[in-house]
Parts: C-alpha cells; structure tokens; sequence
C-alpha cells in the first residue's frame, strides 16, 4: 500500500457567480491504500502447531469464540494479547482485508501536471493553503497524487480559468478507479503485518474444540439430518451447536452435506451469528447464504486434504443423482453412458458408450527402483574413489 | 363510554387520534372479557368488530408455570397446577388460582393446615380443585425436590436419590412427575439466567441430569435440553460442548 496525496479544490462562489475574482479553496489529507481490487493480506499460513506459552493476536475478522480458547490455555498455556507487538503468532482471516480496509472511486492527477497547475494558481489562493500544498508536494515522491470529480473535472479542466491552462485529460484519463482505502486506526498494526507471518484462523480453530471432541460420524449424520427435517426450528438450533462443537477435521465430509442438504434452514436461525457457528462456517469457508453442491464439497475436502474412495463413496451415494440429472460437474465427469432398459431389451444386448477413456498414470515400475539401489549401494566406493584421487590431485575423469 | 369507544377506534382504524399520532410499527392490542353473558361488558356492532383481527387466548399451563416461577408462585402449587392443567375453567381461572395459591403460600407443612387450605380453596377456587388440592398433599406429591435444588445443591447423589424417589422406578414409574420436574428445572434455570451469570457447576448438574439420571426419559432428556439450550443460547451453550449431551441428543 502506498500513502497518497489526496487534494480537493473548489472555488470560491462569486466565481461561480460572474467568474471573477478567483480564489481557490483547498483542502489536503494522507490516504494509505492502493487502487485495484487487490486483497495484500491473501496470503496465509494454514498450519498452525500450538507450542507452549504461544501468544495470539487476532486481527478485524477473526472469529474465534474466546470461550473455546480454553482447552488451549490449559493444555499449553496459550493466550491472547491486545497489543500485537507481544503476539508470537498473528491471526487473519478472509475477511481481514476487507475488515480494515474501505473502498471508494477516486480520480488520479499526475504529480508533475499538478505541480504546474499549483504554479499558475498560485496568485488565486490563500498564501497559507499554497504554501501547505508545496511543502506535502516537496516531499511527495508517487506520480499520482488523489482526487476529487469535482477538482479534475470542474477546478483544474474549467475553462473560465483566470491563467492559460489546459488539463490533457487524453494523456492523463478522466475516469475515477476503485481504491481500497486503509483505516486511520490499521495503519500501525499494517506495517506491522505486513512483513509478518499470518496464520489463517482455521489453522486455530482445528486446535479449538480439542481432540476429546465428538465426531460425527453416519449415525450422527443421520440423527442431525432428522433434527433438521422437524418442523421445530429449536432442533436445527440444537443441530447446529453440534456441528459447531464437534471435531472439524473429522467430521469435515459431514458437515459438507449437511451445509449441503440444509443451508436454507441453516441460514434461516438466528444462531448462524453466533460466534460459535461462525468459526465453523469460517473453518469451512462457507460464503453468505452457505449454498453447497458437490463441487464445494470436494474443494473442501481437496483443501483439508481428504479426498479418499470412501468419501467420494459417501458423496456419491447421496448426491450422485445431481451428477445424473445435471450431467459433468467441476469434479464429477461422466464416463460411460447406457440407454434404457426398454431400448435394451429391443436390442437385446448390452450397450454402453464411453465418453471419457480411461487415464493413464505413471507408474514407478520394478527395474527402475532396482537400479536406484544398486546406485546407493555403490555411492560409497564412488565416495572412496573421490578421496583417493583429492589426494593425489588428480581429476578422477 | 361512546366517545371512549370512538377515540379507541379512532386509534385502531386510522393509527392517530386528532393530532396525535402513534409511533411507526405499533401494534394496538385490546384485551376484553367475552360478550357471551357472563360477564358485563358493552357489546360492540359488527362495523367495529370488522375493523380489526379478534383472537380468542386460551391458557396454556406451560405459559403460566413460567410465569409462576418468574414472580415466585409457591412451586408447591406450581406443581400441582402442571399435574393438573384441567382443572382451568372459565369460573377457576389462572387469575383466582394463582389468588389461592398465593394466599396458602405462606404454610410451612400443607399437611398440617389441610383444613385451612381446603376452606381458603373453596373461597376461591371452588370444591372441586379444594379436592383435588388436598388430595395432592395427601399423596405427598408437594413434597418433590424443587428445581433450585436439584439444579445448585452441592450433594448430587442427594439429588439424583430424590429425583429417583419422586418419580418411582419400573412399573412403578410416574412419568407425569417426571414432566413436571422437567418442566420446572427449564424454566428455573431459564429465570434464574436472566438475572445471574450460569457457573460451570450448574452446567455440570444439569448434563448430569440429562444423561445420567434415572428420573427422566430420554424424550425428557432431550427436552430439557432443547429448552434450555434454545431459552437461553449464550449462557447453556456451553451444555452443547459436553459429549455426552451431545451423544444423548442425536440418540
């Protein structure tokens, strides 16, 4: 992020009135950002180990319910702390970025443009508002300094300007662009991110709930899926403080379908505020509204690296009619297609088309894992032969 | 009594009263006895009555037993009440109930003043519930463990021992006490977490009595839970991070 100029200019109102006397009102302020649509705080450790007497630092947008962060305070002693400069491990998540930061649409004037303009202004401003400008400028180093629609387009490109000054709006642009702007009171905790490790929240949030935590397994997952099929919302709230209590990790694939299977009443209780169910849905990754399909489903478990034949299995047995129905997904692609049963019997045989051939993947084969040992066993008699000759300074090719 | 009826409907129908005007989004709610002869009420015609939603309100025993533990009914009678929800008629309503509840209140031993409490009964509530009110004291179902108690007594086998004992065992089993132990632990521990911060050995009993006590079902169990978990999400949520509630629930 960049600390830019930012300054406005209006005129006077009499200006407006008969266009003369001039006198330029201004106004100047220092905004740390930088245009785009860049999130620089995207980069994050996803594996944390809690090590004894660990200090933790959460920044804006964490979720972490403080009353989970028991089990670690009594198995390691952990903590958090308010002032970042004592934390040995800091926090963000997704949201961090967005959390500290705000956006708005502002328009660019090359520096050196604007120098020159100031230059012909000079005699149609306060002295005391001129001199503030050329002292932020003296020491103003970007291209680009920020500012206003009303500046660009009705200040410095009027034409009823007492001075010969033309802005070539061809050269320089005319059109606002998004910049992220960081909050007054993130500036200090920024720089000193910045150049830090961070660690994402669900890299704590696995250590949250302990490892005594239950896991939901098939029987559970059947249990919760009837809780949220009552007609009695006070089951889904019981349901969810469940999902949001149990074992993330090993109950990743559950959890997925029941996102899956019952986002709409999820997103339909007003637990799914609570900062208990928002660390889950954090963990997860879910985004507003907490639509699940296959497909993010087996993101997530590609992201928590689940993916085994007994998963898909599970995904497959409940979900496989979406791939039937709905034909190639991200993740799902049909191989082999048949006709009907009626078409079949007309045929009399049977009949399938392939549509996908079978991968092929390399395999290491026998023989060249042999002669990887064979070349171990000889490494030390190359070892040998090398000290020989270093000793008899001769080049051994 | 016509230009009270005609700024009233003033208010309903139009939400504003010469120049007075009511806030945005308030609701107004009239309350009136039926106009079925019993009561002696003025009739309103049919062009007043179209003007707005009548709903007739019926006891709900529940309602009220949460309403008794909040303004600390005698829960001697709070019980009775819960055992016998039938007993509410027009005539004997919640409001000389809780009258004749709150008169015998003040008796240590129900048992000792029998006399007393069936004359103030009659007074009030009429023979039939006297009756039924000193049978109640006859079987010694004024006797059960409270729910202050069985929720912060410090001796657990004491409390799982009376819980036991009250509700009976086998064939034997009062599943109606049960209930209404029950339903008096939720909505104590519901009143009592408006006014006191919830310590970890309340939590503790209460998992105690939804997993490991004789005395309630497993649809009790659960009940409970779901009722004290959902009455109060912040301070029992901490009840949803013990395995075995969690075990017990999705059982």
């Amino acid at each position: 992020m960049e600390n830019y100029l930012k300054i406005t200019m209006a005129f006077n109102d009499k200006f407006y009135d008969d266009h003369k006397d001039l006198n330029l009102l201004s106004q100047i302020e220092f905004c740390t950002g930088v245009f785009g649509y860049n999130n620089t705080l995207s980069v994050f450790e996803t594996v944390y180990t809690p090590s004894l007497n660990d200090k933790l630092f959460f920044l804006k947008g964490v979720t972490i319910p403080r009353v989970k962060m028991k089990n670690l305070a009594v198995d390691y002693k952990i903590k958090t702390v308010r002032d970042i400069n004592e934390a040995t491990h800091i926090f963000g998540s997704n949201t961090t970025f967005d959390k500290i930061t705000d956006f708005s649409y502002e328009y660019k004037i090359a520096t050196e443009e604007f120098k020159a303009f100031m230059l012909l202004a000079k005699d149609y401003m306060d002295v005391f508002k001129f001199e503030r400008i050329q002292t932020a400028l003296e020491f103003y180093t970007l291209p680009q300094i920020l500012t206003d629609h009303n500046t660009l387009h009705n200040v410095i490109s009027n034409k009823d300007l007492p001075f010969d000054y033309t802005y070539d709006f061809e050269k320089y642009g005319r059109y606002s662009e998004r910049f992220v702007l960081l909050d007054d009171d993130q500036k200090e905790n920024y720089e000193l991110i910045i150049n830090k490790i961070l660690y994402d929240e669900s890299a704590l949030l696995l250590h949250l709930n302990g490892d005594a935590a239950i896991e939901i397994d098939n029987e559970m997952f059947e249990s919760l899926n009837e809780m949220f099929a009552s007609s009695d919302r006070d089951n889904w709230t019981l349901a969810m403080e469940i999902m949001a209590n149990c074992h993330y990790d090993k109950s990743l694939l559950y959890l997925e379908l029941l996102f899956c299977d019952h986002s709409y009443k999820i997103n339909d209780t007003k637990i799914k505020n609570h900062v208990n169910f928002k660390s889950l849905v954090n963990f997860l990754g879910k985004s507003h509204g907490y639509s699940t399909n296959v497909d993010n489903i087996m993101s997530s478990l590609k992201k928590h690296n689940k993916f085994t034949k007994e998963n898909l299995d599970i995904i497959l047995k409940l979900h496989g009619d979406v791939i039937q129905n709905q034909g190639d997904t991200t993740y799902f692609k049909v191989k082999v297609i048949t006709v009907d049963s009626e078409v079949l019997a007309i045929m009399k045989e049977d009949y399938t088309y392939t549509m996908i051939e079978d991968p092929t993947f390399e395999v290491a084969s026998p023989e060249i894992e042999e002669v990887v040992m064979i070349e171990e066993e000889i490494v030390p008699e190359i070892i040998k032969i090398e000290v020989q000759d270093e000793s008899t300074n001769y080049y051994p090719f | 009594m016509h230009r009270f009826m005609q700024a009233t409907m003033e208010l309903i129908d139009r939400q504003e009263y010469i120049s007075w005007s009511l806030p945005k989004n308030w609701h107004v709610i009239l309350t009136s006895n039926p106009d079925n002869g019993d009561y002696n009420v003025t009739s309103l015609d049919v062009a007043q009555k179209t003007r707005f939603v009548s709903v007739e309100v019926k006891f709900d025993v529940n309602v009220w037993a949460r309403w008794a533990e909040a303004v600390n009914i005698d829960g001697r009678c709070i019980n009775f009440l819960l055992m016998n929800p039938e007993l509410v008629t027009q005539r004997v309503n919640p409001r000389s109930i809780t009258t004749f509840f709150n008169s015998i209140s003040s008796i240590q031993k129900f048992e000792d003043q029998l006399p007393l409490i069936q004359m103030i009964g009659e007074g009030s509530v009429g023979p039939e519930f006297s009756s039924m009110f000193t049978m109640f004291i006859n079987n010694k179902l004024d006797k059960i463990i409270s729910p202050k108690d069985a929720v912060t007594n410090v001796n657990e086998a004491y409390v799982v021992g009376a819980l036991t004992s009250a509700v009976g065992s086998g064939d034997e089993f009062r599943a109606d006490i049960s209930s209404v132990i029950a339903t008096r632990i939720v909505n104590y521990c519901l009143t009592h977490a408006e006014k006191h911060a919830i310590g970890a050995p309340m939590i503790d009993r209460l998992v105690k009595l939804t997993t490991d006590c004789d005395a309630f079902t497993n649809d009790l169990r659960y009940f409970m839970v779901k009722e004290i978990v959902n009455g109060n999400k912040v301070k029992f949520a901490a009840m949803m991070r013990d395995n075995a509630v969690v075990k017990m629930a999705v059982k």
